[in-house]
């Protein structure tokens, strides 16, 4: 087919592939809309006026134990970096046309992601029985907005993980459309960077 | 999964929305039931498509182009996991307190840079690329120390 | 009895979709318009559906200034009048300016750098849904949103809490019903429209040039698109999360404005602004390229300081992100803060300066013919000065303080928002009409139009700077007799009725000029960019072979050559290589288009039923609407991912 279509009909004048350039003035997007939430956690990250709070702290002679579990959520965030390593294997694996190797990282980097998933599951309802709601506090209302949302996006990137696993599985994803696997790639990974911010600033940092 | 998806429906009406969960819980809920819709209906959803090819395809050694080689996505991989049991350790070593913050922040930052430079490969691909994400991040990185400083919020 | 079985086999739902798309690419009937991908339709689409929200906007300004023509005056009381400028500013900025620049970047972006398309045409069909969606979404707050009853009982449902929704206004306590609920969500979904825009107008422009067409070679309405798009791309995320934000504090009882849990509503204010003040030069800058179009095609003279105009576009842009806190001055911010910005605000002045003085010397010396396009490009310099200049009174802080929440501010930016952007807009619309439709636009209608608009315009606006130089408040129902704004008031509204008629000349002119305007060339205008090179109304398929670009004003230099002594004269017949498409008909309906498709409508169904499942979502009935919602989207999603974009 000599005109696929109106994009495939010349090379771009960049080089670049129409719908990377897309995927990464997104995720320049993106980086906006994460900035914003970020930046209200921090505004707020010593303004509550009731607890519970995110680290052991005495208030008036009242002494309130910290919410944060950092080892468990230091593994959640170790689960989520080997994630990236296995997508961009994944990616590493279709560029060679190798399928297999392609089905198998990409169902890995699916489950990895899951099992970050279960782990702020598991991490929202630990807060929630300790008292922490989106109401209780601003340390609740900001601490839930920022990670759910990004709990969202990482719903969002398993889901189109599972998508491209089952597209591999019929063998629908070779080396030529290896950039289906490349745009969910770069998606994921910065999925990871947010986490990789968020694990320092609001985790970490005290 | 199944853990996240009991924790959300267990609770019914309001409290359903009080819990948090629900924000990771409305879009697994909502991918449940396009599953369900997809597999329920007698409607075939399949779009004319040419057919995969059947012909034995062969496994390069080593990718086209300028990617590097999987065997560097594992070193740098690895270099990640250190670093991050090293942000972990720093956290628990007293005696590092007052410089913790920028220990962390140096680290976290070398993170982020590997994963955008190698398995974002920004370091292969057309510099406009990162110009753009680049662009995003300083933006929103100078906007929101001005907002917060201007708040009278602490930055450190 | 044997009887004859037809057999007539349920079709799958891709043979069904499939005929709809062959239905659709016949392109007449109603069909074709719901599923085009068509830059040029749907750029069509979003220029009517800008004018019939211009009109709803036009209609609350009207009943405003009604209400304010007399002291005292009861027409409608202070919640209604709060429901109203609302609506208006909320209206018009969202849904008459943003909107009416966007078609133009659809109707006109991918003909001026020689491409067939956008680069993504299905996003494009997406991104109007969804701001039709959106659109018709903040609408039916009217109907819906006020809490002491219906529409029908009188009870107006609108949003309350200004364009800007400072909170606390718009948190529960201050604005009870759903109005603003609905004005968030909407905003939402048009933000997604914009971005969704801003996004594929930006990959359009970087990347699908024609051979030749260089950054330096692009028309500066090209430009200021590209410019806009970045624009667009990074402001609409962070008012995406203030909305968010504001959503959470009202339905589900969030902290983030609450000042008794800690929070401080200036964060809102901020937020608001960081978006706020980048979004004007949303607003204004697609009008500043397409008078610098206007400008050169009708003095016959290139763009004076071609790179100028350009630079100072990108310059703007940039400065844009530092002048936020000018509109918080009085919020103290502290006098350094203050000073920062105020420093900032004057200097974003120059580069604005600099295309004014472009613009002027491109006039000076030109073979000018006063048509009604050039009338509103030049009734753009004069007003957009004004208004500039009342801006930088604004950036003085004492100043501002006396003016802050007065008329002047207001006067101040409807002179940069209608003298500026709509005047602009308005030249493009003469200006191009002709290319999209193949006849002219009457000029003796639109002279009224322009001349009219212009006398009513600043009979409206001068004297509300002067009211509110004397001291009145905006966003105040109305005002005592004794105060003496009463006759102020009454020319601003008399001036308002006179733009309302002349709004009503252009409609008639549009629909006059439809049925029965004189016949439009090819080139009627003699221009200037590649958009003049191909027939009026141009082929489905723009153009039948990729023009090749060899200079800045391409089309210019096929017509025109510079002699030795130095003077312009017409090229001699014959001897151009031109951009002349009639010899390729034929060929052109061997290209290949992008099909026709319905998935970009049936996904933009999704997020509106999506939004009403979460304003309602105490109530059981009206919760399953968030699954509904969710799914639709997620089967619009899925279907386009797999549906081939072209057959």
């Amino acid at each position: 087919m000599a005109h696929a279509a109106t994009v495939d009909e010349h090379a771009t004048n960049t080089g670049i592939d129409n719908r990377k350039l897309l995927m990464w003035l997104f995720l320049a997007s993106e980086c906006l809309f994460f900035g914003g939430l970020i930046g209200t956690y921090l505004l707020y990250r010593n303004s509550s006026i009731e607890g519970p709070y995110p680290t052991d702290r005495v208030i008036d002679g009242v002494a309130y134990s910290g919410l944060f579990d950092i080892p468990f959520t230091s593994i959640s965030a170790f689960v989520l970096l080997m994630s990236s390593v296995t997508m961009v294997l994944a990616l590493s694996a279709i560029q060679r046309n190798d399928r297999r190797g392609l089905q198998i990282w990409l169902a890995a980097t699916a489950l990895l992601g899951m099992t970050f998933l279960a782990g702020q599951a598991f991490e929202f309802t630990e807060f929630y029985n300790e008292g922490l709601t989106l109401n209780s506090n601003l340390f609740g209302t900001t601490f839930f907005v920022l990670t759910g949302f990004h709990g969202a996006h990482v719903s969002v990137g398993v889901l189109i993980l599972l998508s491209l696993w089952i597209m591999a599985r019929r063998g629908r994803i070779t080396s030529e459309n290896a950039l289906n696997v490349e745009l969910a790639g770069l998606y994921w990974h910065f999925v990871d960077v947010v986490w990789i911010v968020i694990f320092t600033l609001v985790y970490l940092l005290q | 999964m199944l853990e996240l998806l009991t924790v959300v429906l267990a609770v019914d009406g309001k409290a359903f929305f009080e819990n948090p969960a629900y924000l990771l819980g409305i879009p697994l809920i909502a991918v449940g039931a396009l599953g369900a819709l997809l597999a329920l209906t007698p409607i075939e959803l399949k779009w004319p498509q040419p057919a995969p090819p059947e012909e034995e395809y062969e496994i390069l050694d080593h990718a086209p182009g300028d990617h590097p080689d999987a065997a560097e996505y594992v070193k740098v991989g690895l270099i990640l996991a250190v670093i991050t049991a090293v942000e972990v350790a720093v956290y628990y070593v007293d005696a590092l307190e007052g410089a913790l913050l920028a220990i962390l922040l140096i680290l976290s930052a070398a993170k982020f840079v590997l994963v955008a430079l190698w398995f974002m490969h920004l370091r292969f691909d057309n510099r406009l690329l990162s110009i753009a994400f680049s662009g995003g991040m300083l933006l929103v990185a100078a906007l929101f120390v001005i907002v917060l400083s201007t708040l009278g919020a602490s930055l450190v | 009895m044997a009887s004859i079985a037809i057999e007539r086999p349920i079709p799958t739902l891709g043979q069904a979709l499939r005929q709809m798309r062959e239905a659709g690419g016949s392109y007449q009937g109603i069909w074709s318009w719901l599923t085009t991908v068509d830059h040029k339709r749907i750029g069509v689409m979003y220029g009517a559906t800008a004018m019939f929200f211009f009109v709803v906007g036009g209609i609350e300004a009207l009943i405003i200034r009604l209400q304010l023509a007399r002291p005292e005056s009861t027409l409608v009381d202070a919640d209604q009048f709060n429901r109203l400028f609302t609506m208006h500013g909320t209206t018009m900025v969202f849904l008459v300016i943003m909107p009416l620049s966007a078609a133009f970047f659809n109707l006109v972006i991918p003909l001026m750098i020689g491409a067939r398309d956008v680069a993504f045409p299905r996003l494009n069909a997406f991104s109007y849904w969804m701001f039709l969606f959106g659109g018709m979404l903040m609408m039916a707050s009217f109907f819906t949103g006020n809490p002491a009853g219906s529409f029908l009982e009188g009870h107006l449902g609108a949003p309350d809490g200004g364009w800007f929704g400072y909170a606390p206004l718009t948190l529960n306590q201050f604005s009870p019903g759903t109005g603003i609920d609905y004005w968030a969500f909407g905003l939402l979904i048009l933000g997604i429209a914009s971005m969704a825009g801003g996004f594929n107008f930006a990959v359009t422009i970087i990347n699908m040039r024609a051979p030749g067409m260089t950054f330096f070679r692009m028309p500066v309405f090209v430009w200021m698109t590209l410019v806009t798009s970045f624009l667009i791309i990074f402001a609409m995320p962070i008012i995406t999360v203030a909305l968010f934000q504001i959503l959470f504090d009202r339905l589900f009882g969030a902290n983030f404005f609450n000042v008794g849990a800690g929070g401080t509503p200036l964060l809102w204010q901020h937020m608001f602004w960081l978006f706020g003040h980048p979004e004007v030069y949303i607003l204004i800058l697609p009008a500043m390229g397409i008078i610098s179009e206007v400008l050169p095609t009708f003095s016959k003279k290139p763009l004076f300081g071609y790179p100028f105009v350009v630079f100072s576009g990108i310059a703007i842009a940039f400065m844009s992100w530092g002048v936020w806190a000018h509109h918080m001055y009085t919020t103290g911010l502290g006098s350094v803060a203050n000073s920062a910005f105020g420093i900032s605000t004057l200097l974003i002045g120059v580069p604005t300066g600099i295309k004014v003085f472009n613009w002027l010397a491109t006039l000076w010396g030109g073979s000018i013919s006063f048509k009604t396009p050039l009338l509103f490009a030049v009734g753009f310099i004069a007003m957009f000065t004004i208004g500039g200049l009342t801006g930088v009174m604004h950036s003085i802080v004492p100043t501002d303080y006396q003016q802050q929440d007065t008329y002047f501010v207001v006067a101040h930016f409807h002179q940069v928002l209608v003298g500026g952007s709509l005047f602009g807009l308005f030249a493009g619309v003469y200006y191009w009409f002709p290319k999209f439709s193949g006849k002219f636009m009457s000029e003796k209608l639109g002279q009224l139009h322009f001349w009219t608009m212009f006398a009513g315009f600043n009979l409206t606006f001068q004297p509300m700077m002067i009211v509110g130089l004397m001291g009145m408040i905006r966003r105040t129902s109305t005002y005592e007799a004794d105060l003496g704004y009463g006759l102020w008031n009454m020319m601003s509204t008399v001036g308002a009725f006179l733009i309302a008629f002349s709004v009503f000349v252009f409609l008639v002119n549009v629909v006059v000029s439809m049925r029965s305007g004189k016949q439009a060339g090819d080139d009627p205008w003699d221009g200037r960019t590649l958009e003049w090179s191909m027939s009026s109304p141009p082929p489905v398929y723009n153009f039948a072979t990729i023009p090749e670009v060899k200079s800045l004003d391409p089309v210019w230099h096929d017509k025109y050559v510079e002699n030795e002594a130095g003077e312009t004269v017409p090229v001699v017949a014959g001897a151009a290589n031109g951009h002349k498409e009639e010899g390729h008909e034929e060929e052109g309906h061997s290209v290949h288009l992008p099909s026709p498709s319905i998935i970009p409508l049936i996904a933009s169904i999704g997020p509106p039923i999506l939004a009403a499942g979460f304003i309602y979502w105490d109530n059981p009935w009206m919760l399953p609407l968030i699954p509904v919602g969710a799914v639709i989207l997620l089967v619009g999603v899925f279907a386009w991912a797999l549906e081939p974009t072209t057959e």
